[in-house]
């Protein structure tokens, strides 16, 4: 038990120490798990119900009846509903107590008197603060969400309206938020492997405060996650109790991922096999898809290359307007050239053939062909005139600079036809290019046409965006498994391992005490009230309850109805016993036992269940016990009249 | 030698007589008829005899066009393959012979036609060139080419060596020519739609574009 006033700064030593780690890494689990050192207890605190008032109208097949009940005088101390038959409304009340409590409506209120009603205010205390859960709502309505739920706190004389609205669960919330904090509970921290995280607050607290049948658990309706342990070491009131469940919730949480990482290990494998695949799939499927067809840069392209051809065409036009000029130029050159070397060519040939035929005198006449007598010749020398014809010799034709001029024309005109050609070759040259330009930006042209018009390539495009697809999400699947993650929750792990143990080294002693105490307690009231043959009960630190009847060792879970509501009491009352007894306890003191004798409990074990209840309420003057019950001797003996709701004969309760 | 020809496309001299190559002319006949003729007999001062003078005028064509000779040629190495013939049509083109040797003959009812009275007048007045009268009605249809035309034929190219073209081109066109009739050579010009197709009293158009097209593709495939 002087564990219980371990320091943290001892704790955190104490898990760096084992967990090989410093105390700067520790803290840092500690908080990124949000686990808090709970060394000492907050005080304990009180729940009393002070007031209870309804109003409506009963809707029955004899006629309306108003419905006008108000009891605001409800205080510390066993209380008892009472009717003399079944059905008058005893369950009804303290279901209607609980959905206020728990701020749920209707919860467990049949729906016949959920209908009925138009006003549902209950007061309580916790401690010295009022509380007030007030329910509005049209008579005849069942829908809690057309129900005016409020939540208020009486500040000296005002009620101050903590929460206001629908009844649905953000005022559930609200309810349960503002007991947690006044009770200074923490939420129990869960992990389950098959269901994942899960945090049980005030609902669950809450429901184990009303026992009203053999239920499933022996404390509250829930018994997943070790709750009904949990509850037994929160009301019992052991440090660290809190601390220990949130370490062991965030070690299961770490292990659990850290498992999933390593056991998704293969099937990360499969996905990095499938990633790879894909990946080349796309790869292949890309260079299918000719140059990225981007159908929007295509169409551009397509307009601009157009304009371009028209360009294109123009100069080609130009150039051939150009090259058939200059042919035309050229030719008449060429034509003037060849005239000109012709010319020449045969001027000279006539002089050449001139001077071998003037040596070459006639010897007749070239008409009569009568011979020539060389005595002409010799006079015709001496006139200068011809022995034939007797023209005088004119020497015209051997002009040379009529050859020079010639010649010197022919190669101007060479010259001319020379640069005119080089201009024509020039001119085909820039012709021939502009063409080949244009020529190219027709091809590209009816590419772009067949890329846009080619329904393989779309098919093919949609092909890629969806591998692309098909990529990202693996990626992201892998990296949601990836191992990176798996190294800080190893870590914390490990950590965590050692923060549960420390922990619960530090109440585990106190906690085998407490509930050897409990066991012994529980024994002792199963006994009472009526469970045959209980040789001995024993609640072990793992939260199970073994139970030696007859010989046999049983559960909870094995009894009969009967058995187990009796255990149930008995374990309620058995925790509120106990915790005073220590002075740890940290149970609001605050029980309904509806119908504790409904199945089948002798005279006798209803008194010593009675007697129990008193007891209970006697030894601590700020315990509420409500009791609902039909009237029986065993109870109207041990209730003080003035603290009884009694609805007799045939008449209801409300 | 007449003068005024119109020559210079500068001077843009206006031609006052048609032009007049008789000399010219002469050589070209003598040496088509010398080297296109046969002994008439045996013996050193026999005769020979130049046959016929339409033949003549179809032998002159070949002369003074040397693209349709190039095409004639080229016919003739599509035949025989012979590789000088090809590169004789080569050499033609070579020195622009088609733009520069060209003597441009007229289309009449029997072909390309030049009256030869004066250059064959010179030719009769030196004793080189007899016309061989024969009977009929018959006008001139042979030469008589006398010996001393032979000796003449050598002193012209020995004094005139620019001369000796008109030699050898008639060498070359007796290559193709032989000892055919007139008429068979015109009947291979008429194959020519240029020639065939001139209007009558026209020059006959050059073919050399088409000839040098046919020159190529030969001479790719040699």
């Amino acid at each position: 038990m002087s564990t219980a006033t371990t320091s943290v700064e001892d704790w955190i030593a104490t898990i760096a120490e084992k967990a090989k780690a410093s105390t700067d890494d520790v803290r840092a689990v500690l908080d990124r798990h949000g686990i808090e050192a709970q060394a000492t207890l907050p005080r304990r605190r009180r729940l009393c119900l002070a007031a209870l008032r309804l109003k409506g109208t009963k809707r029955l097949s004899e006629g309306e009846v108003p419905i006008d009940f108000d009891r605001g005088d409800l205080t510390p101390g066993l209380w008892a509903i009472l009717s003399d038959g079944n059905f008058r409304g005893k369950s009804s009340l303290l279901n209607i107590v609980q959905a206020a409590l728990r701020g749920e409506f209707p919860l467990h209120i049949k729906p016949d008197v959920w209908s009925w009603l138009t006003d549902i205010e209950v007061e309580f205390r916790i401690d010295q603060t009022h509380y007030r859960v007030v329910a509005r709502k049209p008579l005849g309505e069942k829908d809690p969400l057309l129900v005016r739920a409020t939540l208020s706190r009486l500040d000296g004389e005002t009620w101050f309206d903590i929460h206001s609205g629908p009844a649905d669960e953000a005022f559930a919330n609200a309810v349960a938020d503002n007991m947690m904090d006044e009770f200074g509970f923490a939420k129990f921290h869960a992990f389950n492997k098959v269901t994942g995280s899960h945090t049980h607050g005030w609902q669950a607290i809450a429901s184990s405060l009303f026992v009203n049948g053999p239920g499933k658990a022996v404390f509250g309706e829930v018994v997943q996650d070790g709750m009904p342990l949990r509850l037994l070491q929160m009301f019992m009131g052991l440090p660290w109790v809190s601390t220990y469940t949130a370490a062991s919730t965030a070690m299961k949480k770490a292990a659990g991922e850290r498992e999933r990482v390593q056991g998704a290990s293969p099937a990360r494998d499969r996905l990095a096999a499938r990633l790879a695949a894909v990946e080349a799939d796309l790869g292949k499927a890309r260079s299918e898809v000719r140059a990225q067809v981007d159908r929007v840069a295509l169409r551009r392209e397509l307009v601009s290359r157009d304009r371009s051809v028209v360009g294109f065409q123009t100069k080609v036009e130009e150039e051939r307007d150009r090259v058939a000029e200059l042919e035309r130029q050229a030719s008449t050159a060429r034509s003037s050239s060849a005239n000109l070397r012709r010319t020449l060519q045969q001027i000279t040939d006539e002089r050449a053939a001139g001077l071998v035929f003037r040596e070459l005198r006639p010897v007749c006449c070239p008409s009569c062909d009568n011979g020539i007598d060389t005595r002409r010749y010799a006079s015709a020398d001496a006139d200068g005139t011809c022995a034939l014809c007797g023209t005088t010799h004119v020497e015209a034709e051997e002009d040379p600079q009529l050859l020079d001029d010639l010649r010197a024309d022919a190669r101007e005109a060479d010259e001319v036809l020379a640069r005119l050609e080089a201009e024509l070759e020039a001119a085909k040259r820039r012709r021939r290019g502009f063409e080949g330009e244009r020529d190219a930006e027709r091809r590209r042209i009816d590419e772009i046409k067949d890329e846009l018009s080619s329904s393989e390539d779309a098919d093919a495009e949609v092909r890629v965006r969806s591998l692309e697809a098909q990529v990202a999400q693996l990626a992201e699947i892998i990296a949601e498994h990836a191992p990176a993650a798996a190294v800080p929750a190893t870590d914390d792990a490990e950590i965590l391992k050692h923060v549960a143990k420390v922990t619960k080294d530090l109440y585990d002693e106190m906690q085998r005490d407490l509930l050897k105490e409990v066991s012994g307690h529980l024994t002792r009231l199963s006994r009472d009230f009526g469970i045959k043959n209980v040789e001995g009960m024993d609640w072990t630190a793992n939260g199970v309850l073994n139970i030696q009847q007859g010989g046999t060792p049983l559960t909870f879970q094995s009894l009969a109805p009967g058995e187990k509501l009796r255990l149930r009491i008995a374990a309620a009352l058995a925790v509120i016993e106990v915790a005073r007894l220590r002075h740890y306890g940290r149970h609001p003191g605050f029980l309904v036992l509806d119908s504790p004798a409904a199945q089948e409990m002798t005279a006798d074990a209803f008194a010593a269940l009675m007697a129990s209840v008193r007891t209970a309420v006697s030894q601590a003057d700020d315990v509420q016990v409500v009791v609902g019950a039909v009237a029986r001797n065993e109870l109207l003996d041990v209730v003080e009249g003035k603290r009884t709701l009694h609805a007799k004969g045939d008449r209801f309760l409300f | 030698m007449t003068a005024g020809i119109s020559a210079t496309p500068s001077k843009a001299s206006v031609a006052i007589t048609p032009p007049g190559y008789h000399y010219r002319d002469a050589i070209r006949l003598l040496f088509i008829l010398g080297l296109g003729s046969e002994p008439s007999g045996e013996g050193a001062g026999t005769v020979h005899i130049f046959r016929g003078e339409k033949r003549a005028m179809a032998i002159d064509f070949l002369v003074r066009y040397p693209d349709y000779l190039a095409d004639e040629l080229l016919s003739l190495y599509e035949t025989e393959r012979d590789p000088d013939v090809l590169a004789a049509v080569q050499g033609i083109f070579d020195a622009s012979e088609p733009d520069v040797r060209l003597v441009r003959m007229v289309r009449w009812h029997r072909g390309a036609f030049q009256n030869i009275d004066t250059p064959l007048a010179i030719l009769q007045s030196r004793h080189l060139i007899r016309t061989l009268r024969l009977a009929g009605r018959q006008r001139r249809h042979d030469f008589v080419v006398e010996p001393a035309a032979f000796s003449f034929m050598e002193n012209v190219i020995d004094q005139q060596p620019s001369l000796a073209w008109y030699k050898e081109r008639t060498e070359l066109v007796m290559r193709l020519a032989g000892l055919r009739s007139g008429s068979s050579l015109k009947d291979d010009q008429y194959l020519h739609p240029e020639y065939k197709d001139a209007p009558l009293g026209t020059e006959i158009p050059s073919i050399q574009g088409r000839v040098l097209a046919r020159l190529e593709r030969l001479r790719g495939e040699a």
